[in-house]
């Protein structure tokens, strides 16, 4: 276990690395220029080059590239282009917004899709199946924004029930969590019924079930014992994948509910040309990233032994 | 006994009143829409939004009058300075600042001093602000005594009011002590002089002021207000149905100004005039854009008609490049016929053959994914299609966009801008020789006029250095007709800003015209 651990380490390092002077290069490849973006239209040529020189991107590319990893060695970011706040900072201001949504849309994704997709599983061909099938279908078309825009026209405008704007000052307000977390919540439990539906039948045809059934072990035992128990492997890494792409990329949901958000956050970054605030915020994200693959990996090793045996 | 319950009723309405007000917090709650602070320290300003906070906090020389962008000399209104003398060869500009008007958070008062020091620090180009290039006219700024400031341009200049002294773009002035105490923090918690201090920044959020007691003009009535950081249009919008927010500005676009109309009824809709300046640049040395008959049949094949049709109240007329309510500009009634361009695509085909194109051509143009600028130009895409002239476009996200037409990729370039609303502004801004991209003091003229083309530059050097104002205002028209002639840039239209107010929100004034701030000193809450 412990070779394994540090292996996956090893890796984890070697791809923030990669990702980190990926983001570097790419983004100074881009065409667009952060100080026109920053003074708008209507500098001149001279007040363009003078800012260019004062923020240090007049600087021959390595040199910039050397003094990112020195900074990144020393645990700092910098601060941003745009503004001068620290990115660190603006980060950490971010992050527990999303951290928040992700974990409350996870929740809310797993207690409708597990069980909804195992009793579909279950009475796979009958009519709750179909139900269910052509209900997570019809609701994984629904567009993020959109659903997001209905909830705040119905639980916002009109019943009142929920703040309309914002996140609140605590990232883990309820109020200005509800709308949001339920959302995309929503939206994952619609994938996740599929999946999980899926999952579990491939594993009720194995032949080691039919081994089971045909010992004679009781229903419960082999759906919970065998069945459910191998089902979640593929059900795991879909959940990892769907909290990755969550704590990257709920833009819209961000944007339709006025909430913080690394998301917004970098997309507006990315818009105005923020080196320095995309590359921290990549820094973070993929740290982050790379430590929920390595726990997910950890967690394979546990529900499943053969992964540690490899 | 009738008189007694007359008067019962009168004390016993006075005393609601008086208690109400001195119970009940006014807060007035007004969407921004930036994602956050680019800085509130006026001379580091990088979006209107931040504009905005700053017209809250701050105090200019002198303004126009309330409401409008007015540079006529004759109708200047005091500010910080109570009166002014300007010296007949408009060169040297005497203030005389009101005496003892504070600065916010115990900083004193405003001296002149101070004035010099708001300048002179963006005058430095090290600051890295933007609006330093306003201040290029100026050659010395002397202190003559504490209320007294002399600035001495190094030429003659009758404009130079609108272009460094008026509100908005680092025009303001600050407290030179605060500014030294706080240094970069001065751009998240600034101190002036104006009628709301700053009381507390939460990034991404808002910005919240309160009113200062001892503003010179009286205290605001509006206790506090919270200037809200929401960049999506759908979420502004259904919060201020909701009554979350009093003031927004608005999408421009006809179906939402209808869909406010419908919503909330009893809003006012707020457009300002000319907000956005909307044109075409012909980059000159780019064939055949050379050629200026080529210029003129796109001029004669675009039918802005169409604009004010697709646009509503959200269309102005831009006849020729100076909006008609700038001070100096060419007005529609004295453009002679062949120069207004009406709608002719006949004559843009007898053009485009005398160029030698009797079948039209194909150019590439680059122009950005923004409304605006994306809209506008297929509209124009579509009409010149009709004539035979094939506009291949290449869309660019804004940022892109902006960095190639400053390296001179552009071919056909649309601008959408807003812009100090004098005459020489908008002429030396996009046509004059010194503005040409590629030239070290470029600013945005992509057309290369002044360079190639046609010149207009002595005429409007004569007209800011004239003191009478009747030839002044001759040479003006003299240099608008030639641009009209010569085709440089083919004006589209104006494009006022949008903004949405709750019907019991009273601003004080009239807003006309500026640039999209409103500015909230006398805003209050009246009972409908």
């Amino acid at each position: 276990m412990l070779r394994f651990v540090l292996k996956r380490t090893a890796d984890a390092i070697l791809t923030a690395f990669l990702v980190f002077s990926f983001v570097f290069f790419a983004m100074r490849l881009l065409p667009g220029d952060p100080v026109i973006a920053m003074l708008g239209d209507r500098a001149s040529a001279e007040t363009i080059a003078n800012v260019r020189a004062s923020l240090g991107l007049d600087k021959p590319l390595p040199v910039q590239y050397g003094e990112f990893l020195w900074g990144l060695l020393n645990f700092d970011l910098g601060t941003s282009l745009i503004n001068r706040a620290s990115v660190t900072e603006t980060m950490m201001r971010n992050l527990p917004y999303t951290i928040a949504l992700t974990i409350a849309s996870t929740i809310v994704g797993i207690v409708i899709g597990v069980p909804l997709g195992v009793l579909s599983a279950m009475r796979a061909g009958r009519a709750t199946d179909h139900a269910t099938r052509l209900g997570s279908l019809f609701g994984s078309a629904l567009p993020d924004f959109y659903l997001g825009v209905l909830f705040l026209l119905l639980f916002g405008l009109t019943l009142r029930w929920f703040p309309l704007l914002g996140g609140g000052d605590n990232a883990f307000d309820l109020r200005y969590l509800a709308m949001p977390a339920f959302t995309l919540g929503l939206l994952k439990g619609f994938g996740m019924i599929r999946l999980t539906r899926t999952a579990v039948l491939d594993v009720a045809g194995r032949d080691y079930v039919r081994t089971a059934e045909a010992l004679g072990m009781s229903r419960q035992n082999v759906v919970w014992r065998h069945i459910f128990r191998n089902a979640l492997i593929p059900v795991t890494t879909h959940l990892s994948l769907s909290v990755i792409a969550t704590l990257g990329g709920t833009i819209a949901i961000e944007l339709v509910f006025n909430r913080p958000g690394v998301g917004q956050l970098l997309v507006g970054a990315v818009t105005s040309r923020d080196y320095t605030l995309i590359q921290g915020g990549i820094v973070i994200l993929s740290v982050l990233v790379v430590t929920i693959n390595f726990l997910t990996d950890l967690l394979y090793a546990v529900i499943d032994p053969r992964v540690r045996a490899a | 006994m009738k008189l007694w319950g007359k008067r019962l009723l009168l004390a016993a309405a006075t005393a609601m009143v008086l208690t109400g007000a001195s119970v009940a917090q006014e807060t007035m709650n007004i969407r921004l829409g930036a994602r956050d602070i680019g800085s509130i320290d006026p001379a580091l300003t990088k979006t209107g939004d931040d504009e905005t906070v700053v017209l809250q906090v701050f105090n200019s020389l002198v303004t126009p009058p309330r409401g409008t962008m007015d540079m006529n000399l004759e109708n200047l209104q005091p500010q910080l300075a109570e009166r002014w003398e300007i010296s007949e060869d408009k060169t040297e500009w005497t203030f005389y600042l009101r005496p003892g008007v504070k600065w916010h958070k115990g900083y004193g008062e405003v001296s002149a001093e101070d004035v010099k020091f708001s300048y002179e620090r963006q005058m430095d180009p090290a600051l890295g602000g933007v609006h330093g290039a306003s201040f290029k006219d100026i050659e010395s700024i002397e202190v003559i005594d504490p209320l007294t400031v002399r600035f001495t341009l190094k030429s003659p200049n009758a404009f130079f009011h609108a272009s460094a002294l008026t509100p908005g773009f680092g025009r303001f002035i600050v407290p030179k002590k605060a500014v030294e105490e706080l240094g970069d923090q001065f751009g998240f918690a600034p101190v002036g002089s104006g009628p709301f201090e700053f009381v507390e920044y939460r990034p991404q959020d808002r910005v919240i002021l309160k009113a200062f007691d001892d503003y010179f003009l009286g205290r605001p009535p509006m206790d506090e207000l919270h200037l809200r950081y929401i960049p999506d249009n759908n979420a502004a919008t259904i919060a201020f149905i909701a009554g979350e927010l009093d003031s927004s500005g608005g999408e421009r676009t006809p179906q939402w100004v209808e869909q406010i109309q419908q919503a909330a009824p009893d809003a006012n809709i707020i457009t300002m005039e000319p907000g956005s300046l909307q044109f075409l640049h012909f980059n000159m040395t780019v064939p055949p854009l050379d050629d200026v008959r080529v210029r003129q049949a796109i001029a004669y094949a675009i039918d802005r008609d169409v604009w004010e049709e697709v646009f509503g109240i959200l269309h102005g007329d831009l006849t020729a490049i100076v909006p008609e309510s700038f001070y100096g500009a060419l007005q529609t009634a004295d453009i002679p016929e062949e120069l207004r361009y009406d709608y002719n695509p006949d004559r843009a085909r007898e053009l485009l053959a005398e160029a030698g194109f009797p079948d039209g051509f194909s150019i590439d143009a680059i122009i950005s994914e923004r409304d605006d600028y994306l809209t506008n130009m297929l509209m124009v895409q579509d009409m010149l299609r009709q004539v035979g002239i094939n506009v291949n476009l290449q869309v660019q996200d804004h940022a892109t966009y902006h960095a190639n037409i400053r390296e001179d990729k552009g071919t056909i370039v649309e601008l959408s801008t807003a812009i100090a609303p004098t005459a020489p502004a908008v002429i030396n801004e996009f046509l004059s020789e010194a503005a040409a991209v590629g030239k070290p003091s470029a600013l945005r003229n992509f057309s290369h006029y002044g360079e190639i083309g046609g010149n207009v530059d002595d005429l409007v050097l004569q007209a800011v250095g004239e003191t009478d104002t009747a030839k002044q205002m001759e040479l003006l028209k003299e240099a608008q007709l030639q641009i009209l002639r010569d085709v440089p840039v083919f004006p589209l239209q104006t494009a006022p800003l949008v903004s949405v107010m709750q019907g019991d929100i009273d601003l004080g004034y009239e807003p006309i015209s500026g640039f999209g701030q409103h500015e909230f000193a006398t805003a209050r809450r009246v009972s409908e």
